[in-house]
């Protein structure tokens, strides 16, 4: 039965997370201040948004390097719209939006009707909406969105008291896991979720059963940049500026979370709460080394031999799984 | 009759717990043809790959010429003589015919051990001429003909003048006249004293050409006879354990109105032909003919995998619109597809929703599926289709072929098609489970399903169709009444006819031009022409002289010699995103040796090997823990960055020594010294991957992993040499930049590793491995600083130099799309 | 269904576990949470003071030297200063970590952001729980911080970059500009001013490049740039190389041209990274402050501001060995810009 349960990918992770979470809080002055660690996850937001269309594009074998580009051109479209066409809030939003939206389309057509391998588009692309970003705000930082705006990423859900100090649940995790909640359900319950899979166990197969390989790999690709534009207004929201060299390196913290969360790199197999608890465990342990007084610059390093370890784990996880049918 | 050749006795076999082999025995004499003969699954296969060295037995004894063997791979076999070709045998794609044939078996080499490509190509022509076949053999075998991969194969492992060969299904895609060439080979050897291992369906070509006969059955060697006491029957009940019951399974269901006419339905590339036939309710209509008479493409062409280019189908009288395999899905047509593994089963997916995948739309409200809906479906296959297995949630790759494919079968029959086409469905499907299968399918005709039913077997077709058309060479060659015609009379008008394909003769001019096509080299030298056209007119002044050229060249030094090492990785079927971190650390390393001290050359040597032993570590682990490179160099992305800012301790690294600076900065007859390492580099690179054994094997290994392996590639060597290789040279750059620019920070060689693989993109290396150039690479190098240059000379906005790059990648790699999509529809 | 449900009930109990955790904490921690905006200055009376310090990025000459200064400045006055930063100038880094540094109560955080709006918000926040904020080296918004410590004002070193280069290249000289990251504050106010201090004094000289290079924070980069610039540029009699990583860079690419003595190059950096170039002729002068200094008087204003000795309106307060430092409003002024030549370059050890 413990063997059985140990088997779960989402069960080592999540007494990965105790561990690290127990470790922190007898070590760490401070760790276990809620109303901090709450505050701090706001900066999670935009990368966990990121990590869900991202583990549907790794469960079909895919790869999106392009989000962190996406996510810093449409905060720019936004910014511009917003200060210099004086467009409303509200407009410049769904403008970013939309191109990030039809910035995931680009992916997606390319890869999909040329059948050129998502890892060499979204390389070009990478470079191509970062071009884009620097330069239509000619690499000018844009700031002073309104206070509407800003409750997107400093806005607080609700707030409750513990022990007589008050907490604060910030809307941005709300919005995470809302984002969440929604990617696990068409995962799990919706034939969406099956074919994604299907297509990444067995692309000739997926072909063969009628599934309409085409027009899922462009929606999940174009669906990445509907998330990517939607983090953006986040993100942009959270750090309170637009900037062309935003949000470098988000795609592989994307990556590295959906990775740690169990989902397989060649495909078919994938799970949300896997890159729910992936996120959870590399933000706790960003945030209880920094909590420590560790070096930025070691941190890093922490970081690439988790995401080895848990790799190797999850592959000899598979293997003894594999041999023991 | 004459000397022992080959033997091997009680050879046991098992594969995770399934008993492949049990005791088997094989008996091979020198000139002779020896035919081996049993059922999908009765341990044939097995036995040729055991007695060829492809794996061990796990107990057992093989004799050559009375020595003990142990072959540890196919290579060790071939050297002692023992050689085999396999099945539609797996090739090399992306290489062409020629080096495919000679690859495992000596490509001609010329002074300093350097691959003669011209020599191979006529060696290799020569040899194909020898069994009677002419084609161009430097063409890439992914475009040839199954048939001539066939001959190519016989041909190239005939040369080697083997003591035992094995052909194993040599004749399932040959036409006559090709046929005929083979046999006239085999008694050539027969005669020059090689033991041949025959291995066949058809009982017909055993029965001629053999001399003695080899039965397995259920992973054991029945028995062997001499042809004198063989009949057909005799040898057919000998392999299915039992007398053949001949009586048919086929129940008499009443036949209905047309439900499906196909009328001069004609594909692109000519593989099938002005097909006209209909099929009516309740009918089984038997599709007869061999591997390679078009019955799966035709099939294929209805479903709308690969478009037809003329010809109508409909459907109870609607015309059906075939685009995708969904729409003819959503018309009323079912396809079940011959390859089980590839083109059906999702391995590790659930038997649940293996069935249930083609009807979700309908098991679900909106887009949620209905968990109820979707288990009564599943149980409703197991029940029906006798599915044996624990539960539905098993995965189906744990059950048996038979079990598979009835899972299968269950999704089709869910869709509840008017028309069903069933492509083998039996094959690679033990006894009971075929009994089983034909039962479902007399089910099914009975609810009014009208049925195609594609076999190579004719016993199968005879007794389960109530029509039997028979196509060959992608026609329809005559259609017959199983209950009426004789055996004979179907096969006859199956067997290819005319001696010769028709095949349309390239002129030399479109051939010329079909190849510089395939060549990016000539494309970027155009595109750099231009580029570099357009610019000497505009800006003559600054940028047509030759110091502004030496200036391009020296900026694409550093990104085109690491990228010369991902190209060399991304060819044998890996990446590394690490190196422009390993590039920092090793940088750092060196500098901080050099300032301590150190020798120059011997930081050098340092930087060297600390690359490879650094990219040894990402090589190595990817293959030891079996995860992707990506995810191994992703980690090592912010580990090597991290442990440089370690090593570094927070400083930058200034003024270097002279002697250290000297390695990079300065210049021999006024070229930089950056530009000879780049252009050195990049022609040791082209000479390793052209002219040398082991890049061709590189380039084999990254074309398919699983053919390396039957020609005796060891994955393990050919991967840590292309990671040592990038390694190395990492580490040269890691000593170049800091010497050329005489300082360390903590951020060189960041986003290096981008700018190196686009490098390889932009030169043409495939991203799935198999093919790539060093000429290549270093122009795409080239390409992309000509390109800063001009955009810098013409004053463009910094602000949008990224686009025109990022534009740049994506129309490199589109073209190429587009060109092989091209080539391969004119092939 | 059991099945589906497992994992989720898993994720359920572990946040359980994480709130029944924190409230447990929470207990623990509640009894030194006694800072309060108000009762800030006297709770900080009683024990050691524990201060902040971030840089644009760690890993580099410049910050290394700031380092130094503003642990010398610690030892002197007693307290404890921690000084970390993002690996790369990334202002999100730099949020993210003042963010922690918040929980762990420091008294002050001095921080020099590399996106003036970006911090704001979070400096804010700091400033809310009673942590006093310094900007060095390059401001936020005004009002997200008690104080800027300028090292000297913008004013001053884009007009004495741009005498240096009248004085080299004459007053009809031809220049571009090399400037770090084009989204770079600093860079960009130098440039504006320089542009306007031109116009008025120079009205001769000519920019030819109305956006500047960019060499993003990489030596080798701006060697690079500043090659291609003197073939794009053929009549090019100046640069500005306004980082200290551009300016080594570009003097790299001058010496290998040899063409030190048709264009004039200056600009700022530290005096150690252009010691050879300096001393071997290539550049002749060249702009920068005392960083270490800078540093030291950083962390002096941060701990005067947290025991009350600084606060708005004050003129003056004790600065220790820095005597040439004003104030102006809530900016502090470290003096004026100094001038790096062959007679003084060897003085520096940064």
């Amino acid at each position: 039965m413990i063997k059985k349960i140990l088997d779960k990918r989402e069960v080592v992770l999540f007494i990965v997370l105790c561990i690290l979470f127990t470790g922190f809080s007898m070590n760490t002055e401070y760790f276990l201040d809620l109303d901090s660690l709450l505050s701090y996850s706001r900066y999670w937001v935009a990368p966990g948004m990121l990590a869900i269309p991202m583990t549907f594009i790794i469960a079909t074998a895919g790869i999106d390097l392009s989000v962190g580009s996406i996510v810093a051109m449409c905060g720019i479209i936004l910014g511009v719209l917003y200060r210099d066409y004086q467009w409303p809030i509200a407009g410049a939003c769904a403008a970013a939006v939309l191109s990030g939206t039809a910035a995931g389309a680009v992916n997606g057509s390319v890869s999909s009707l040329l059948r050129i391998p998502p890892l060499v588009v979204t390389l070009a692309t990478m470079t191509l909406f970062r071009g884009v970003a620097f330069g239509i705000s000619k690499a000018d930082a844009i700031s002073n969105f309104p206070p509407a705006f800003k409750y997107l990423g400093h806005g607080d859900l609700f707030s409750f008291n513990l022990n007589g100090n008050p907490v604060f649940v910030p809307s941005a995790l709300g919005a995470l896991l809302v984002t969440v909640v929604i990617g696990a359900f068409i995962l799990r319950k919706t034939w969406i979720g099956r074919y994604t899979l299907a297509l990444g166990e067995n692309p000739v197969a997926a072909l063969y059963a009628a599934i309409p390989v085409h027009w899922l790999t462009f929606g999940i690709y174009t669906a990445c940049g509907f998330v990517g534009g939607v983090a953006s207004l986040f993100y942009t929201s959270v750090y309170g500026t637009a900037r062309a060299d935003a949000a470098m390196g988000l795609e592989l913290e994307a990556i590295a979370a959906v990775v740690i969360g169990g989902t397989r790199i060649s495909g078919g197999q994938a799970s949300v709460l896997g890159t729910l608890l992936g996120l959870l465990i590399i933000g706790i342990l960003k945030y209880g080394l920094d909590l420590s007084g560790v070096r930025s610059q070691y941190v890093v390093i922490i970081v690439g031999v988790l995401l080895i370890v848990t790799a190797v784990f999850n592959e000899w996880m598979a293997r003894r799984a594999g041999e023991s049918k | 009759m004459s000397e022992t050749l080959l033997q091997l006795t009680a050879i046991d076999k098992c594969f995770g717990g399934v008993t492949a082999l049990r005791e088997a025995r094989l008996h091979v004499r020198a000139g002779e043809v020896l035919g081996l003969v049993g059922e999908n699954g009765a341990g044939k296969s097995t036995l040729i790959n055991i007695a060829t060295g492809l794996f061990p037995a796990d107990s057992g004894v093989i004799l050559l010429e009375g020595k003990t063997m142990t072959f540890a791979n196919t290579q060790q076999a071939a050297a002692q003589g023992v050689m085999v070709v396999h099945q539609e045998a797996d090739l090399f794609a992306q290489l062409s015919i020629a080096e495919n044939m000679l690859l495992s078996r000596g490509l001609v080499r010329g002074p300093g051990g350097l691959i003669n490509w011209r020599k191979t190509n006529t060696e290799a022509e020569r040899l194909v001429a020898d069994l009677g076949e002419q084609f161009d053999v430097n063409q890439d075998a992914g475009s040839l003909t199954v048939a001539r991969r066939t001959m190519a194969e016989i041909a190239a492992a005939v040369s080697t003048s083997p003591k035992v060969l094995f052909l194993d299904e040599p004749t399932a895609s040959l036409t006559v006249k090709e046929i005929e060439n083979l046999f006239r080979q085999i008694a050539r050897l027969k005669a020059a004293g090689v033991g041949i291992v025959y291995v066949s369906h058809r009982l017909e070509e055993i029965l001629e050409l053999c001399d003695r006969v080899t039965i397995m059955r259920d992973g054991a060697t029945i028995e062997t006879r001499i042809k004198a006491d063989l009949t057909m029957d005799g040898i057919v009940s000998t392999m299915v354990g039992r007398e053949m019951t001949s009586s048919s399974v086929k129940r008499d269901v009443p036949i209905g109105d047309v439900r499906m006419a196909v009328d001069g339905l004609t594909a692109k590339d000519g593989s099938y032909t002005d097909i006209t036939f209909d099929v009516r309710a309740g009918e089984i209509l038997g599709l007869y003919g061999f591997v390679g008479a078009g019955r799966s493409e035709f099939a294929q062409g209805v479903f709308g995998i690969e478009k037809p280019v003329a010809g109508s189908v409909t459907i109870d009288g609607q015309p059906l619109k075939i685009k995708t395999p969904r729409q003819a899905v959503a018309q009323g047509l079912a396809y079940l597809p011959e390859d089980r593994l590839v083109q059906a089963v999702f391995r590790e997916h659930a038997l649940r929703t293996n069935g249930s995948v083609t009807v979700l739309p309908r098991l679900s409200t909106g887009t949620v599926i209905s968990n109820r809906k979707e288990h009564v479906l599943a149980r409703k296959i197991m029940e029906e289709m006798a599915v044996k297995a624990a539960n539905m949630e098993q995965p189906i790759g744990t059950l048996s072929g038979g079990n598979q494919q009835k899972v299968i079968f269950g999704r089709w029959a869910a869709t509840e098609p008017k028309v069903l086409i069933l492509d083998e469905p039996t094959r690679g499907v033990d006894v009971g489970a075929k009994a089983e299968i034909h039962k479902l399918i007399c089910d099914l005709a009975e609810r009014g399903t009208a049925i195609i039913l594609i076999s190579s077997e004719l016993p199968e077709v005879m007794a389960m169709s109530d029509r039997v058309v028979t196509l060959s060479e992608g026609r329809v060659t005559g259609t017959f009444n199983p209950r009426e015609d004789g055996e004979e009379a179907i096969a006859a008008a199956a067997v290819p006819r005319s001696a010769e394909k028709v095949v349309v003769a390239l002129s030399p001019l479109q051939r010329g031009l079909a190849r510089a096509l395939q060549m990016r080299e000539l494309g970027l030298i155009v595109f750099i022409g231009l580029l570099g056209g357009y610019m000497c007119l505009t800006n003559p002044d600054s940028f047509a002289n030759t110091n502004n050229f030496l200036d391009i060249l020296k900026n694409a030094a550093i990104p085109a010699i690491l990228a010369q090492g991902a190209m060399l990785i991304i060819c044998a079927g890996g990446i590394d995103i690490s190196v422009g971190s390993m590039m920092g650390f090793v940088g750092a390393c060196a500098a901080l040796a050099v300032t301590a001290g150190v020798p120059a050359p011997i930081c050098l040597a340092l930087a060297l090997v600390l690359g490879m032993a650094c990219s040894l570590l990402n090589g190595g682990l990817s293959l030891v823990a079996r995860i992707h490179p990506i995810i191994v160099t992703l980690a090592g992305l912010s580990i090597y960055r991290g442990v440089m800012r370690y090593a570094m301790d927070g400083k930058e690294i200034r003024h270097l020594p002279d002697a250290y600076r000297a390695i990079a900065d300065g210049a021999w007859l006024g070229v930089p010294k950056v530009c000879y390492y780049v252009i050195a580099i990049s022609f040791a690179v082209h000479i390793l991957l052209r002219y040398t054994l082991l890049g061709r094997q590189i380039l084999a290994l990254g074309n398919s992993e699983s053919a390396a392996r039957l020609i005796g590639l060891s994955k393990t060597k050919l991967t840590l040499f292309v990671f040592a290789c990038s390694g190395a040279l990492v580490g040269f750059c890691g000593v170049l930049k800091p010497a050329y620019y005489s300082s360390v920070q903590a951020n060189l060689g960041e986003g290096l590793e981008l700018q190196a693989i686009a490098a390889a993109v932009i030169g043409g290396t495939n991203i799935l491995g198999g093919r790539g150039s060093a000429l290549g690479t270093l122009l795409g190098a080239v390409l992309v600083a000509l390109l800063y240059n001009s955009l810098l000379l013409l004053e463009a906005s910094t602000y949008w130099q990224n686009i025109f790059v990022g534009g740049l990648i994506l129309l490199a790699v589109s073209v190429d799309a587009i060109v092989q999509r091209l080539r391969g529809s004119a092939a | 269904m059991m099945k589906k449900l497992f994992p989720w009930s898993i994720a359920g109990l572990g946040l359980a576990m994480v709130l029944a955790g924190c409230s447990g904490g929470g207990n623990g921690a509640a009894p030194d949470d006694g800072a309060s905006p108000a009762g800030d200055a006297g709770s900080a009376e009683g024990k050691e003071i524990k201060i902040g310090v971030m840089p644009k990025l760690v890993g580099i000459d410049y910050f290394n030297a700031a380092e130094k200064g503003a642990k010398a400045a610690g030892e002197a006055l007693g307290v404890t200063v921690d000084y970390d930063g993002p690996v790369e100038a990334d202002v999100t880094k730099q949020v993210q970590l003042i963010e922690t540094w918040i929980t762990r109560k420091y008294d002050a955080i001095c921080v020099a952001p590399n996106d003036p709006d970006a911090i704001s918000d979070v400096l804010n926040k700091a400033r809310k729980r009673g942590i006093k904020i310094i900007t060095w080296d390059t401001d936020s918004q005004p009002d997200a911080r008690d104080f800027f410590v300028n090292q000297a004002t913008s004013e001053g070193i884009a007009h004495s970059m741009m005498d240096i280069m009248a004085e080299g290249a004459g007053p009809e000289a031809k220049f571009i500009n090399i400037t770090g990251t084009l989204t770079a504050a600093n860079q960009n106010t130098w440039m504006d001013l320089m542009e306007t201090y031109r116009a008025e004094t120079y009205p001769g000289m000519v920019n030819l490049s109305e956006t500047p290079k960019e060499s993003g924070e990489d030596q080798a980069r701006a060697t690079q740039v500043a090659a291609d610039s003197l073939k794009t540029y053929p009549d090019l009699q100046g640069i500005f190389a306004l980082t200290s990583v551009a300016l080594p860079g570009a003097a790299e690419a001058l010496r290998k041209a040899g063409a030190a003595d048709k264009v004039v190059l200056t600009g700022l950096a530290t005096p150690k990274s252009m010691k050879e170039y300096v001393l071997d002729g290539t550049v002749d002068k060249f702009v920068l402050w005392n960083v270490p200094d800078l540093g030291y008087l950083t962390v002096h204003a941060a701990v005067a501001a947290v025991k009350g000795e600084l606060t708005e309106g004050a003129t003056t307060f004790n600065t220790g060995r820095i005597t040439t430092s004003r104030i102006e409003g809530s900016e502090i002024i470290l003096g004026d810009p100094l001038v790096f030549t062959k007679d003084n370059i060897e003085e520096f050890d940064y």
